[in-house]
Order: C-alpha cells, then sequence, then structure tokens
C-alpha cells in the first residue's frame, strides 16, 4: 500500500518536473526564435492562415454567385460608374464656377478698406469682403484637395484580408507583401486617395498595416478652415480627438489635413464636445472612408 | 466518443476561432480545455499563433506578446490550481 503510495508520488513528480522543463524549454526557444529569425513564427502561421483568409475573401466578395448573377452585377456598377462619373464632372464644374464667381466678388472690393480699419457702412463692406475672401480661398483649398491626384502607376490595389474589428490593435492584414514588392513605410489609401495607414510589416504573401488612428498614435494636422494646427490622437476604430482652443470656430463637416503626410483630407470633424469651463474643446473626427467596410485598398510603394 | 476525439474537435474549434481573430470565443474554450484535458499546451499554442498573426510587430512594446503572455499565465494557473484540487 506504502508502495503503491509513493510510486503515485514518484509518477506525479516526475510529470510535474517534465512539465515544466518542457514549458521552460519552449519559452526559451521562442524567446530565440524572436530574437534570430523574428518572421519565422508568423510566417508560419500566416501560410496556414491565409487559404482561410483567401476563402472567405472570394466568398464575402461573391465568388459563389453564378457567372450570369456576376455578369450581371458588372453590367449594372458599369452603368453606376458612369452616371456617377458624370455627376462628379457636373458638381465639379459648378464648384469651380462657384469659386470663379467668389474670386471675382473677392476682387471687386477697394483693398484699403481692410488697411484704414474701416467703420459703419466701410465694417460692413470689409466684412462681406473679407468673409467672401475667406471662404474662396476655403473653396480653393477643398478644390486642390478633390482634384489633386498621384498618378497611379506606382500604386497596387490590394485586398483587405482582415480589419477591424476582428483584428486587434487597429490594424489590417492585406494580401500581398514581399513576393509583389510591398515593403515596411509603403504608404496604404483606401478609395478616394484618403490616407489611412502604413504597414508595418511584410510576410512573403501578406502584409500588417497599422492604421494611423490606432490608439496612442499621434500626429501634427491642421483644421482646414482655419489653418491652425493641431494634435490629433488615435483612438481605435479609425477614430482620432484632438484638443482645440475654445476660440477656434470649429463644426462638424470641416476638413482635416496632414500637411507632414500628404495634403489631401486627411478627416472630417463629426463632433465637437465643447464645455464652457473649459479653455479647449474636443473635437473628434474620422477619415471619410468607412474603415469597417473597406474590400480594397492602394498601396503606393513610392517613397 | 473518447477523450482524444473531443480533444481533437476542441483543437479544431480553437484553431478556426484563432484565424478568424474570435479570441472571445477562443479563450473560454481554451480554458474549458485546460480544465478538462491533462497538459493542454495546445493553449500556449494557440496564444502565439494569434500573436503571431495578429500581432508581432515591432514597435509594440509588450502588446505585441498578449496572446502568449495570458495563454501562458492562464495554463499555469490552471495547472496549479488543478494540482491543488486534486491533491
Amino acid at each position: 500500500m506504502q508502495n503503491n503510495g509513493n510510486k503515485s508520488l514518484w509518477r506525479r513528480t516526475k510529470v510535474k518536473n517534465f512539465s515544466v522543463a518542457v514549458l521552460t524549454l519552449l519559452i526559451i526557444v521562442f524567446v530565440f526564435l524572436r530574437w534570430l529569425a523574428p518572421h519565422f513564427l508568423p510566417s508560419l502561421f500566416t501560410s496556414v492562415a491565409v487559404p482561410f483568409w483567401r476563402a472567405e475573401f472570394s466568398v464575402a466578395s461573391g465568388s459563389l454567385q453564378s457567372p450570369q448573377q456576376l455578369l450581371d452585377e458588372n453590367e449594372s456598377l458599369k452603368l453606376q460608374l458612369a452616371a456617377d462619373e458624370l455627376r462628379l464632372n457636373t458638381v465639379r464644374s459648378v464648384e469651380l464656377e462657384n469659386a470663379e464667381l467668389k474670386d471675382l466678388l473677392g476682387r471687386s472690393v477697394d483693398v484699403s478698406i481692410f488697411n484704414a480699419g474701416g467703420t459703419g457702412a466701410d465694417a460692413t463692406s470689409t466684412q462681406t469682403a473679407s468673409s467672401s475672401i475667406g471662404v474662396s480661398r476655403e473653396y480653393a483649398t477643398f478644390l486642390r484637395m478633390i482634384s489633386s491626384q498621384k498618378p497611379a502607376q506606382s500604386r497596387i490595389i490590394s485586398p483587405i484580408l482582415m480589419r477591424p474589428p476582428f483584428v486587434p490593435y487597429d490594424e489590417l492584414i492585406i494580401d500581398g507583401g514581399s513576393d509583389i514588392g510591398f515593403s515596411t513605410g509603403d504608404k496604404v489609401y483606401a478609395p478616394g486617395n484618403v490616407l489611412i495607414g502604413k504597414i508595418v510589416d511584410t510576410l512573403n504573401r501578406t502584409s500588417k498595416v497599422i492604421l494611423f488612428s490606432s490608439p496612442g498614435q499621434t500626429y501634427q494636422v491642421m483644421l482646414a478652415s482655419s489653418s491652425v494646427s493641431i494634435t490629433a490622437i488615435g483612438r481605435g476604430g479609425g477614430q482620432y480627438s484632438a484638443q482645440v482652443s475654445r476660440d477656434i470656430s470649429v463644426k462638424a463637416g470641416d476638413f482635416i489635413i496632414n500637411p507632414s503626410l500628404n495634403d489631401r483630407a486627411f478627416g472630417v470633424v463629426f463632433h465637437v464636445i465643447a464645455d464652457p469651463t473649459q479653455p479647449f474643446q474636443t473635437v473628434l473626427f474620422a477619415p471619410p472612408v468607412n474603415l469597417y467596410q473597406l474590400k480594397w485598398v492602394m498601396i503606393d510603394k513610392s517613397k | 466518443m473518447n477523450k482524444l476525439t473531443i480533444r481533437i474537435v476542441l483543437d479544431i474549434i480553437l484553431f478556426v476561432c484563432i484565424v478568424n481573430a474570435w479570441w472571445y470565443f477562443a479563450l473560454p474554450l481554451a480554458v474549458v480545455g485546460a480544465f478538462a484535458f491533462p497538459f493542454y499546451i495546445e493553449f500556449i499554442v494557440a496564444g502565439i499563433m494569434y500573436d503571431a498573426l495578429f500581432a508581432m510587430v515591432q514597435g509594440m512594446g509588450v502588446w505585441a506578446y498578449s496572446g502568449t503572455i495570458v495563454s501562458l499565465v492562464l495554463f499555469i494557473m490552471i495547472t496549479t490550481l488543478k494540482n491543488f484540487i486534486r491533491r
């Protein structure tokens, strides 16, 4: 009886020692792998996961539909695209005409009114003229933002295999890696030429994109309406926040640009939190695209 | 259905959850597996796999290994608890 008890205790101790030894060995191997070959484990597991991700993407993109359904959908999308292009050209020509008319209105006012600091009727003219020129400047900035186009030759379109909220850390996993020339630091654009992030890790067939809105990331941005420089802080989920002085006029719909990254629209203000007791107001803004619905991104390989 | 078959099925479900980043399903499943089966090392492998797929990026600091750390800590805690209960 006593022998059986001793045997059982010995066996349990042996199993425990073996478990501890295996665990310690695993930890040591893991640390060395991360130090000597940092891409070994990600490449290994990604090569297993990529076929599943691509299959899910194909199913979500409609590859299980019949050929006739796909052809019909393709035709209807082409017609919709043609109609949208026509509408966009019409809108652009009206905006250009609007900007030209406002510029003309601005030029017709005598500049000496601003220098003398006119009062009474002159002050009204000053306000009208300065507001016209201010609006005209904003329109010119807006037109420059929407009309400036980067040559598309250096960009590659890439499907998104995994996106938030399923992927933690506010990142995207895109199809394409070093096999098609992606590299760390390449900028990532959403449709509409909206800069949303950059590649931080490249494997053989996939890449990890960190969104600029990742929690804790900070950027120097600018309010397009007032050209005030502010610090944007990523909140995750494609949202940013920034502290702005209470004296600066900000409203929902105002554009945010990031001159250090590009001069295009970086975000659009969707809410302003103003507390009368605080000297600052909190501006919440987000990219003009819904990151949770993105299926494709464009990678700019030019540095 | 013997225990080995159940363990294999659980491992497959765990794998699917990790590949799709459904950590909120994977974690409770792995905890159940660690309690139900001896030396459930798949728990730690799942944590490492999760980090390898979605984290392990320079500049993320310790957050890049959160899956590995959580799985390791929980595995050790559950193993210790099991040994304590069975004593």
